[in-house]
Parts: structure tokens; sequence; C-alpha cells
């Protein structure tokens, strides 16, 4: 099973994240990132939650008294689960037979190697507590999984919850993106509220350009003067507006709906300055019907 | 009189200044390339839809599986379609093609989820299938892959959106 074992080492690279995240569920940190090194930055408060691996050599090579040790040293606190551990783990090793190629390694490193198998791989990547303890220093880049207190510590389970809880925080973000979702308590309505915001947004886009067609053959946008003032004015550093031209074209021009523009009128009446300089660059060809947008009215309404 | 109000700092890399630029760039290329055919208005408001998107994937690149999908749909659009009329099939290179060109850094399925079923993880009443038939490329993906790719796509979405509806607002005036 050395393959699998070189497999599974690769797997748990970091930062490789896309593997990873495939093959297991990585519970993220709260801001940001998915990789095993924010896993390791989790302070040991927060990781309650953890899998220990010694335990699962207790048939093999290793007494199990040195396997109890082990466990104690690093968290006092769980023992309780420690003995549990200790008596489901040989079920599940029993069933892999593991070389182990590197006999130097120190007895937990050897233990974190025993511990991937596939079937385990998912709950050996959850929230992690101080894994440089237990490597004596190597960077070894296996997480080590302990079950939490007072919950089932089957490894399915805890990959099960793992999962979750990822789901869980992915959907946390997306009720911040979904405006009013945030009252709704329950994944299955948020989803639904999820899915109709999609709906409606794709709906806005197909009647946006319904609009902007029916505008928009009248109308070229001359994109090489908006690019060039757009780089010289960035210099200026926002200086004056200019209104747009607003050549008698509007008759021409077949309003699909009486829209009143509100917005840029009152922001024209804020700015006396309708004639600047860089009005050169604005032209308007009646036979063409073309009108230049400006800039600076561009970068306005954005 | 107060002074009118200016943004103070405009970030040429935002989001939304990206697609303001794609959009009308795409949008003058529909306008000059197919001016003289299909001049209806249903063709019309098709095509710029069909130029939202293509900018909205553009913009947004090869980062996400949905610009991935909508890119490929597009770009094969025309084969596809040729294909279609020939052959009644579209052929396996395409998709070889495809594979390659979006496998750097695409995860592959088939490791992915040994597992799990993509139709129904949370236990809901097909929500995620229509999830996922409303959010481009998301068939190949798990749950919470989808989770990520919908949140990114509401994102564009709505900036897109943004941004057409200024536009709209600033050709109504003249």
């Amino acid at each position: 099973m050395e393959k699998r074992e070189e497999t599974c080492t690769e797997l748990f690279q970091f930062g490789e994240e896309s593997e990873i995240q495939s093959l297991m569920s990585v519970v993220p940190p709260p801001e940001t990132g998915n990789s095993f090194t924010a896993l390791l930055e989790l302070p040991p408060n927060q990781a309650v939650m953890l899998l220990h691996s010694p335990e699962e050599t207790a048939p093999d090579n290793f007494t199990s008294p040195v396997l109890l040790e082990t466990p104690n040293s690093i968290l006092p606190n769980s023992s309780p689960n420690n003995f549990s551990l200790v008596k489901q783990e040989p079920v599940d090793s029993d069933s892999v037979h593991n070389s182990s190629p590197n006999m130097s390694d120190p007895v937990i490193s050897k233990s974190t190697k025993r511990k991937e198998r596939e079937k385990n791989v998912k709950s050996a990547a959850k929230k992690s507590k101080s894994i440089a303890n237990e490597t004596d220093g190597d960077k070894l880049p296996y997480v080590h999984v302990r079950a939490r207190r007072g919950q089932a510590t089957d490894s399915h389970s805890i990959a099960e919850r793992a999962r979750r809880e990822k789901i869980n925080a992915r959907m946390k973000l997306l009720r911040e993106l979904v405006p009013g979702c945030s009252k709704i308590t329950g994944t299955a309505m948020v989803l639904d509220e999820i899915i109709n915001h999609v709906q409606s947004l794709q709906r806005q886009v197909e009647f946006l350009s319904m609009r902007l067609a029916a505008l928009h053959p009248n109308i070229d946008i001359n994109l090489d003067n908006i690019i060039s003032a757009e780089s010289g004015s960035l210099m200026d550093g926002n200086g004056n507006f200019a209104g747009m031209v607003s050549p008698p074209l509007s008759n021409q021009i077949w309003q699909p709906d009486g829209l009143t523009p509100q917005p840029l009128w009152g922001v024209e009446e804020m700015n006396p300055n309708f004639i600047t300089p860089e009005n050169s660059l604005l032209s308007y060809d009646s036979s063409r019907s073309s009108v230049s947008l400006h800039t600076n009215q561009l970068k306005m309404e954005l | 009189m107060s002074p009118p109000q200016q943004p103070t700092s405009i970030n040429p890399n935002s989001l939304k200044i990206q697609l303001a630029y794609r959009f009308l760039h795409n949008l003058n290329n529909l306008n000059t390339k197919r001016s003289n055919l299909d001049n209806t208005r249903i063709r019309r408001s098709h095509r710029v839809k069909l130029a939202a998107y293509a900018s909205m994937a553009y913009v947004v690149g090869s980062r996400r599986a949905w610009s991935r999908a909508i890119l490929w749909k597009i770009r094969n659009r025309a084969v596809l379609a040729r294909f279609k009329r020939v052959d009644h099939k579209i052929t396996t290179p395409l998709r070889h093609h495809h594979v390659h060109a979006g496998s750097v850094k695409r995860r592959t399925p088939s490791c992915s989820n040994p597992k799990r079923e993509y139709s129904d993880p949370f236990g809901n009443s097909g929500q995620e299938v229509k999830l996922r038939k409303l959010v481009p490329g998301s068939s190949t993906m798990d749950a919470l892959g989808l989770l990520d790719e919908t949140a990114d796509y509401i994102k564009c979405l709505a900036t897109q959106v943004e941004v057409m509806k200024n536009l709209v607002d600033l050709y109504s005036i003249i």
C-alpha cells in the first residue's frame, strides 16, 4: 500500500487546495482561505474537535501504553474521548495493511501515515490543533482530528459534520450577498431566496438588454476618446465635470418608456461648468446620429 | 450651491469599471458587425443579452467554472451550429479542446465525489437542481462548489445589472 500512502501524502501537501478540497472537507477559518495552513492558525481553544491518530496504530507495531501516553500529553482535558477512540481505531486499522516505509519517523508521524486511508482522509482534515507539538518539529502536512466532547467519534460522522459546517459557512456568505436573507432561518428558505434572486437578476439583464437594444442602433460610442480621456483625467484627480452635450436628437430616438432622467439632470444642475476643455472630445454628428459619451459622465455614473 | 458630488477615487481595477469597458466594447462590436442583417428588435436584444453575458464571463476569465462554461458556449456556438446542421452531432474534438483548456483549474469530477450525490445533499426538495440549471457550468460540482459559484455569479450579475442600468439611464437622456 505504499502507493496509497504516496498519493495520500501528495494530497495532504499544503497549498494543494483544489485536490484537498476535492477529497476532504476542510473547515475554513473565520475570514477566508481553505488551506491547511489556515487550519493550523486556529487557536487551540477553537479546535476542540480532533481525531487522534496515534491510537490507530495499536495493533501493528506499538504497544498501547505508548499510544495512550501521547494523547494524554497533548490533550489532557479530553481524555475520555481518547479511550473510546483507542477502542474504535484498532477495528478500523485492521482492515488496512500499512507497510509504513519510514521506520525512522517518530511514533506519531508514523501513525499519521497509517491514518491516511481514503476513508479517514475526510476525518483527518478537520479542525486541527497544534500539529507542531505532535510531529516533533517535522513539518508533516497531516491534520489530526479529534472528536468533539460529547459527540459521536465515528470518522464518518466527523466528516459529515465538518462538511456541514463548511456548507454553513458558504451559506452565510450567500446570505450576505442576497438582500433580505439574514432574517430567514433555515437552509431551505434561504435557498429559495437565492434561487429567486438569481432568477430576478437574470430577468433584469434580459429586460435591460431589451431596452438597450431599443436605444442602441441610434447611438455609437466612441470608445477611443473615452479611454484616452480616462487616462488623462485620472491624473487630474477628478476635475470638473462636463455635462453631456444634449443635442436635439431626442426626437429621433425612441424612448421606450417615459423615464424621467432625474438623477442625471440633478447632477447637471449641481455642476455649473457645462463646458470644459474636454468638451472637444464630444462630437455630435447629426447625419450619423452618433453621440460620444463623456468620460466623466460615465465615471460619475459608475 | 454645494459643490458637485465627486467620487473620491476611482479604482480602475474594480469589477464595475472592467465590466463597463468590456460591455461597451462588445456593444460596439455588435453594432458594427451586424448592422445589415437581422435588425429586428428581438434579435438585437438577444444579441445585447449575449454581449452582456460574454462581457461578464470575459472579465472574470477562467477563474470560475461558470465563466468558463459561458465562454466555451460562446466560442463554440458558431461551430456547434455548423456541425449541427451538417452532422447533427457535436464533435468530440471540441470537447477535448474544452477539457484541455479548462482542466488547469477545474477539479476532475471523477475523484471529487466518489460517494456524494449531486442532487440532494441538503435534503431539500429539488432546489439544488434548480440552482444548477440557473448557474452555468455548475453541473459537475458538489454542493460546496455550487455554493461558491453561486456567490460569485450573483456578485457578477449584480454588477452587470448596475452597469446596464447606468447605461440605459445615460442613453435615455439623449
